[in-house]
């Protein structure tokens, strides 16, 4: 036991943190009591809103970025707060309502931020209600078959579409960048297929069940059925991830039609008066959430879940203004669509 | 077979031995306070696990797991107040036990079928993890949907009594099952403008509700029970608290409990294959697969009356059934990447976070660390009988606790385990009215297990139907497209004829004997009605 406790000081010291953690966790949220000078920040432990389970994209994104940031901050403790439900927009309204002292975060993923208001009744907050620290990552839309499927090409594919209007399946999450790209893909070639909506993993599931005929989905999150499944198209501008994707074309050049793709794009955000009320403060977040994007220690936590080539580093300004480019072009694809109106 | 020897070598270290022992202890405690649940103490565990190798991570979750489902029968026995969904069904025999001093008899028998549902599954997981991750690959909508509403049918199996009073209480859930955005179109119905209904009514705090609160209330506006302490033992040498000499009675009575199992070796048997079967089919998990082998072990017994009343059987079935889905539930997570329960979705996220590629390729890519978390299951599930044994001794003098200390503790602890399900003081709010809609339904006689189930299968049921019928294009004859569809369809027709021909062989029976026919139903075991 003495020999244990020697020579693995480290990972004991885990367990037994799990152990205080959990009595913690009973006790609540700690009160705002500290001072509200603008010189000392962060003296308290920093709430990380994740609006989805544990093991959702936006957790995973929010815990590998975790230890950098928390170094870039000067050591400072981050509490991820996972708050699922509401298709995410319960952990964003949280984060939209929190106190505006930048003691709270969010990590939330484009587009699915943009469109909770526009597409879901009683979601009580605005984009604007937000002034992000950054972009973390990007995943680029791909069309993925079975190994096993009749069709080589994006074009095989088109074609029998064509032929079978109203036939075929496809595996989509719902109010997703890749169920925006589904639609902008039937639209941009007319076609008549089905989309079939199902959860992240599900979808994937179905595609390997053989109960849809294919799926759209992300470059990084299928690779998981890499072995049984293949890219016929990267739905993107160019396919920059050739030997993730079978080196598959871009739809648009193979097809020769522009067809528009949205990818995701995870990124850090602050309620707005975090900005406002406390510059100095933003500032520093800003800092740390741009120095531990672009660091080391956050690559090899990458290059674990092998998703280095997501990363994408974008700074507070150029996400905002993506941000406010892409405000209404999400108002005009709602208003477009019928699938994605608030009912 | 390199792969299961190679898990073997990693799972025979002294520190997995420790971290086991951890991972039941944490486990039994979050388990045993309702609500709080092993997924959440995953959860909140998870970042300290990531510094560990892989297979400790593992095996500090599937620990954790094992210890809180067998946890959570504690208070299920002791106060009828389930610490895990799981447990709901084995309040029903055995809070009757404990009400009759035979909390220890009880909680032992639940301690020998934890352990052994989940040696019983890991064995067989163990032996044909491929062919199950094939057999779940079969699983389509069409399938999910089918296996819902056997779970709906079933419903009929597990509840005896008034059927016209049942099926209102399975509608209701349905109906309450309805509250949230449609599931296809996002369109919210009935949520009252929350947003925290929207991916339907909280499970963890409907049931806290329905079984915490309820109890507590009934307990609470019964002045003969608010004034006194419990009133109880009738087991010689437990009647009073005599120091040592007590310890050992309640330890004699406890192992007596342990070997009652080995006299049911059908059920616990048929019980592992239902919590297997649960575990594999993300179809309700522990809470829908104990309720079948509760429900299937009083069809198949000989004094099928005597369940509801404190028969051990009526602890095994759902307690091996129990800890077979924590078996059961490896498969899919490891091969398929979905997760059927929420402790199974924190250590997909655990794997992932590792760097591990969850897939089909899983067994080649990470056979070693597949197999070396099945045997710490295994390994954990032995350790439930000594650990179990030395933590649930003191917790069942809970039972001679005086009610008006014991319910506002078990009241803050419930709504605290509530909050904890979502970090949302929402779910406090909704437990809350569970628990009043609990007391108006055991006050006039409904049953609130069909309400629970159907508040389960409800979503299951809805969402692989309308999938099954885009899927379909519409057409019904798609419901009955595969041989798989067939036999379900089969099994669903059997289920209701079987009810209805026992319904009424049991009452030829009775009238031939006329006897009174004293309508009962085993979740009135309430102090109230006693």
């Amino acid at each position: 036991m003495r020999y244990l406790w020697r020579s693995r000081p480290k990972y004991w010291g885990s367990l037994i943190a799990v152990g205080v953690a959990l009595a913690a966790a009973g006790c609540g949220t700690a009160s705002n009591s500290g001072s509200q000078q603008e010189d000392k920040f962060p003296e308290q432990t920093i709430r990380v809103i994740v609006p989805a389970s544990p093991g959702g994209s936006a957790d995973i994104v929010a815990r590998q970025l975790e230890g950098a940031f928390s170094k870039a901050l000067g050591g400072a403790t981050l509490r991820i707060d996972n708050l699922p439900g509401g298709g995410m927009n319960v952990g964003a309204v949280a984060a939209a309502h929190a106190k505006p002292d930048c003691y709270t975060m969010l990590v939330h993923i484009y587009p699915n931020l943009l469109l909770g208001n526009l597409t879901t009744k009683d979601v009580d907050y605005k984009p604007e209600d937000f002034y992000p620290l950054g972009t973390a990552t990007y995943e680029a839309t791909v069309l993925r078959v079975r190994n096993d499927s009749p069709w080589q090409t994006i074009n095989d594919l088109v074609n029998a579409i064509r032929t079978s209007p109203g036939k075929y399946k496809v595996a989509i999450s719902p109010q997703s960048s890749f169920h925006l790209s589904a639609l902008y893909f039937r639209e941009a070639l007319n076609l008549d297929f089905a989309l079939i909506p199902y959860g992240g993993a599900e979808s994937r599931l179905a595609l390997e069940k053989g109960e849809v005929d294919f799926l759209i989905s992300g470059v990084f999150n299928t690779q998981s059925i890499a072995s049984t499944t293949r890219v016929l198209a990267v739905l993107d501008e160019a396919n920059k991830w050739p030997e993730l994707t079978n080196n598959a074309p871009a739809a648009s050049q193979a097809l020769g039609t522009q067809i528009p793709g949205i990818s995701s794009r995870m990124m850090g955000l602050v309620p707005v008066g975090c900005k406002t009320q406390y510059p100095n403060r933003f500032a520093i977040l800003e800092q740390a959430f741009q120095q531990a994007v672009n660091s080391d220690e956050y690559l090899e936590e990458l290059k674990k879940t092998k998703t280095e080539a997501s990363r994408f580093p974008l700074s507070a300004a150029e996400t905002d203004n993506f941000l406010k480019e892409q405000v209404p072009v999400m108002k005009d694809l709602v208003a477009k669509y019928e699938d994605l109106q608030p009912k | 077979m390199g792969d299961i020897l190679s898990g073997l070598q990693l799972v025979a270290s002294p520190t997995i031995a420790l971290t086991i022992v951890l991972g039941v202890t944490l486990g039994f405690i979050v388990g045993a306070l309702p609500g709080f649940g092993s997924a959440n103490a995953a959860a909140i565990s998870l970042p300290f696990t990531l510094g560990m190798p892989l297979e400790h991570a593992l095996t500090f979750f599937v620990s954790v797991y094992a210890g809180s489902q067998y946890g959570g029968a504690i208070p299920a026995i002791v106060v009828n107040v389930p610490g895990e969904p799981g447990s709901a069904a084995t309040a029903l025999d055995g809070y009757p036990l404990a009400r009759q001093g035979k909390a220890q008899l009880a909680i032992g028998v639940a301690r020998m079928a934890s352990a052994l549902g989940g040696i019983g599954s890991v064995l067989v997981v163990i032996a044909v993890i491929g062919p199950m991750a094939q057999l779940a690959l079969k699983f389509g909508s069409r399938e999910m949907f089918l296996v819902a509403l056997l779970g709906l049918a079933m419903i009929v199996t597990v509840v005896r009594g008034n059927p016209f009073k049942a099926a209102v209480s399975a509608l209701l859930g349905l109906l309450i099952a309805a509250m949230s955005a449609n599931v296809i179109t996002g369109q919210p119905r009935l949520t009252f403008g929350l947003l925290e209904l929207h991916e339907g009514v909280p499970f963890v705090a409907a049931l806290i509700g329905l079984f915490a609160f309820t109890e507590m209330f009934l307990i609470a506006g019964d002045r003969s029970l608010r004034d006194a302490a419990v009133p109880l033992p009738t087991t010689p040498g437990i009647g009073r608290w005599r120091g040592l000499e007590t310890v050992k009675s309640l330890a004699r009575e406890s192992l007596a409990g342990m070997g009652t199992v080995f006299r049911y070796p059908v059920t616990l048997v048929r019980s592992i294959m239902v919590g297997l079967l649960f575990g594999i089919v993300p179809a309700g998990g522990a809470a829908v697969g104990n309720f079948l082998a509760y429900g299937l072990a009083r069809n198949r017994s000989k004094k099928p009356e005597t369940f509801g009343k404190g028969n051990p059987e009526g602890i095994v079935a759902p307690e091996a059934a129990d800890n077979a889905v924590a078996g059961g539930t490896l498969v899919p997570t490891l091969v398929l990447g979905v997760p059927g329960t929420g402790t199974a979705a924190v250590m997909l996220a655990a794997l992932i976070l590792h760097g591990v590629q969850i897939g089909p390729d899983v067994m080649r890519t990470e056979g070693a660390a597949v197999y070396a978390t099945l045997f710490s299951l295994m390994l954990a599930s032995i350790l439930i009988l000594p650990l179990g044994t030395i933590f649930a001794t003191p917790l069942t003098l809970i039972t001679r606790a005086k009610p008006a200390y014991l319910v506002p503790i078990i009241i803050v602890l419930s709504a605290a385990g509530a909050y904890a399900g979502q970090n949302s003081l929402v779910d406090v709010g909704i437990a809350l009215v569970f628990g009043v809609l609990g007391l108006i339904m055991r006050k006039t006689g409904y049953p609130v297990i069909p309400l629970i189930m159907a508040l389960i299968l409800g979503p299951i049921a809805e969402v692989n139907f309308l999938r099954s019928l885009s899927l379909g294009d519409n057409s019904l004859s798609y419901f009955f497209a595969s041989p798989l569809a067939i036999i379900l369809w089969t099994l669903i027709f059997l289920i209701l004829i079987g009810s209805i021909v026992g319904r009424l062989r049991r009452r030829r029976r009775d009238m031939g004997k006329a006897a009174a026919s004293v309508v009962d139903d085993p979740t009135h075991a309430s102090p109230a009605r006693t």
